[in-house]
């Protein structure tokens, strides 16, 4: 059975199933969503009104017989946080469920003419759609066990928190994991406002019946499917027992504070003095002497083999929070001056119920201490930001605008964005090829947007200089488009690790992609596949009106030096104006 | 013979050779002239178990290579040796001060500094 785009139109609440096009027949997850958008969405609408939509795919190999670690779902829409083109993606149940349905994509678009909010779900049979007001105003975690005990078959919950009800610009889309907690989240760029205008809740997705994925050629699934799988077991970082089972992705918070790339105290410093405490060897420290439920090597989603989430317990033993992911802990503990595990745990926790971004958010709290408005290190006043943010208040609003509308609220200089968004835990000051994807990805200041593939896996060959500038701009474009190829696979960006230094691996991706979809594929064809998509969404943002004006880092970074290595922002823009001048070739 | 202090922080499993779990610090008083490898040799760390190690925040080492070894460590310098099973991804230290010897040893090699491990 051919694969279907599943369209709700929230404007007379009505479901259809079509064909795919012969367009978008080729592309899955990120492809798909930005083609969508591409094609569907005026790049110059307004982000909240009528005319945006959202885009939700699940990868190539999404839903296929046991592909390792292949459980992402991508969401694409025009961002009301950056106002350009948008792909944020998250693990949880929702991809495979998806998928198993037969759904290349499901679309959602229009308003309610009634302004409602609405409860949908998704199964083998078709669409019910079901008044939320009963939910309104819940967080996460409750509407997640609600929709459970509601629904059978444990399905995938897809929603937003209040501060997703309010289409406030922080607002993420929240994906259960396989316990239901909501901290599964296609967090950046506010596309849980474009879901809350959307009038949607909550979405269920129950794949029980459904038609399942075919395999178009099993035999070379087989066997690439164990090719990637063989790289992700042996790897030091991705293996039982490695760098990732072990510490999560918390593990880099001590090594990128030793490197003076730890962006502290509203990114005025590079290193922080309490970076240990709240590192992935602390939270490990604590799920071990706290026993309970407490966990490392979680899996995030069905089928993950490198388990990089935990549950982090309380002093009990008893749930308190998954997942306490490196930049998490960054943005709202060393970002904010603060050193107390148990504060990043609740503030997760906060952001997970009301439905943030945990980069932005703790961005933002970090802009409200540079403005003066709390202390750095002020745990207690940082609480309350959380509920102000949950009740909506005046400050609440403005809080859950990000990064850039605290500043202006608050008359803070030091913004660190980029297109609207703010920027992860890697200072592009003392990191500079980090600073050149920053720059230029359409997506926004985002560090997954350029995930590194050795030159020669990814056939571009060369050397790497990590001291020449000139090499950084060629080497972020390579990396972008593998990580857009990546993203549009289904698999988990981690498996770039891997793949790096195993090239089967590399090989077992694009071939595993052909295996399922029958489209020929090999590594070779992986930077091209990968630069098709860079161009699209590209494109869309030229016409939303960005130039390569907006392909810069802020003005701070090139005034204050960074200490510890006292460094500046000294990327010549050429460099960077160079990384996207060939899509009009 | 005169003597220098240094700050010592061990991650992952080499705490243990500090008397840590994962994270242990200490205070180390060396000769003058000694060398990372002396300090290594001092808490029996096994080289081929270091990987990322960072001498005043200044990347160092890799994963695989031992070209810290005869840095020759100076009074307050801050040490910090990271395990094998700790993750780096290249475009997290793409651009990353690096130490002299340690950009001699990536410049001969083929990738230059891509790659998570080298042996």
């Amino acid at each position: 059975m051919a694969k279907q785009i599943l369209r709700i139109n929230m404007s007379d609440l009505s479901a259809t199933y079509e064909d795919v096009p012969e367009k978008w027949a080729k592309w899955a997850g990120r492809g798909l969503t930005s083609l969508i958008v591409a094609d569907e969405v005026d790049p110059t609408c307004h982000p909240l009104g009528p005319n945006n939509k959202l885009a939700i795919a699940p990868g190539w190999v999404s839903g296929s017989p046991a592909a390792p670690s292949s459980g992402r779902t991508s969401f694409g829409a025009k961002s009301p946080l950056t106002g350009g083109i948008k792909e944020a993606n998250s693990g949880g149940l929702s991809s495979q469920k998806i998928a198993k349905l037969g759904l290349a994509a499901i679309i959602i678009e229009g308003m309610p003419a009634d302004g409602k909010f609405y409860e949908i779900f998704v199964n083998k049979d078709g669409v019910k759609f079901e008044d939320a007001a009963d939910l309104l105003g819940k967080g996460m975690y409750e509407t997640a066990d609600l929709m459970w005990e509601k629904y059978d078959n444990k399905p995938a919950v897809i929603g937003v928190g209040p501060v997703g009800e309010r289409k406030l610009s922080n607002a993420g889309i929240s994906v259960n994991d396989p316990e239901n907690s909501p901290g599964r989240y296609a967090g950046r760029g506010g596309l849980g406002a474009v879901m809350g205008a959307r009038g949607v809740k909550v979405m269920i997705v129950d794949d029980k019946g459904g038609p399942g994925v075919e395999i178009a050629d099993m035999d070379l699934f087989k066997t690439a499917r164990k090719k990637v799988a063989d790289a992700m077991g042996e790897h030091a970082l991705t293996k039982v027992e490695g760098g990732l089972w072990q510490f999560g992705t918390n593990v880099l918070m001590n090594i990128i504070n030793e490197a003076g790339g730890l962006p502290t105290r509203n990114f005025s410093a590079g290193q922080f003095e309490g970076a240990a405490k709240i590192s992935g060897e602390a939270v490990k420290e604590n799920i071990e002497i706290r026993g309970g439920v407490g966990k490392y090597h979680h899996a995030c989603h069905p089928g993950c083999i490198m388990q990089c989430s935990s549950i982090y317990p309380n002093t009990d033993g008893s749930k308190f929070v998954s997942v306490i992911e490196y930049e998490t802990s960054w943005a709202l503990g060393a970002n904010c001056g603060i050193d107390d595990l148990e504060y990043i745990a609740q503030a997760t926790w906060e952001c997970n119920d009301i439905g943030l971004d945990t980069i932005e958010a703790g961005n933002t709290i970090a802009i409200a201490m540079d403005g003066g408005y709390l202390e750095f290190g002020d745990t207690e006043g940082a609480l309350k930001l959380f509920d102000e943010m949950r009740d909506g208040t005046p400050l609440g609003r403005v809080l859950g605008q990000g990064v850039e509308a605290t500043a202006k609220a608050f008359g803070v200089y030091r913004v660190p964005t980029v297109k609207g968004q703010s920027m992860p835990a890697y200072e592009p000051r003392a990191i500079k090829g980090i600073g050149v994807t920053y720059a230029t990805t359409v997506m926004g200041a985002d560090h997954t947007a350029g995930y590194t593939i050795a030159p020669e896996i990814a056939g571009v060959g060369g050397k790497v200089d990590p001291l020449d500038n000139a090499d950084k701009g060629d080497l972020s474009l390579t990396f972008q488009a593998a990580t857009a190829f990546i993203d549009s696979t289904g698999y988990c960006l981690f498996i770039a690790f891997p793949i790096l230094d195993i090239p089967e691996g590399w090989a077992g991706m694009a071939e595993s992609v052909a295996g399922v979809t029958g489209i020929e594929m090999t590594g070779d064809d992986v930077i091209a596949i990968g630069k098709e998509v860079l161009k699209i969404e590209r494109l869309f943002n030229e016409a939303a009106g960005f130039t390569p004006a907006d392909d810069r880092l802020p003005e701070f970074m090139r005034d204050e030096a960074l200490p510890p290595h006292n460094v500046k922002w000294d990327m010549e823009d050429e460099v960077l104006d160079k990384v996207f001048d060939w899509v009009h070739d | 013979m005169a003597t220098i202090q240094i700050t010592l922080t061990l991650y992952g499993p080499l705490a243990k050779f500090a008397g840590g779990k994962y994270i242990a610090q200490k205070a180390v008083e060396l000769e003058e002239h000694k060398t990372i490898r002396d300090l290594m040799d001092k808490f029996e760390i096994p080289y081929d178990q270091k990987s990322y190690l960072f001498i005043n925040n200044i990347l160092s080492d890799m994963p695989g290579l031992n070209a810290s070894l005869n840095e020759a460590l100076k009074d307050n310098a801050r040490v910090g040796i990271f395990s094998q099973q700790h993750m780096y991804p290249y475009q997290y230290r793409d651009g990353l001060p690096m130490s002299d010897a340690l950009t001699k040893e990536l410049s001969e090699r083929e990738g230059g500094a891509m790659h998570n491990t080298y042996s």
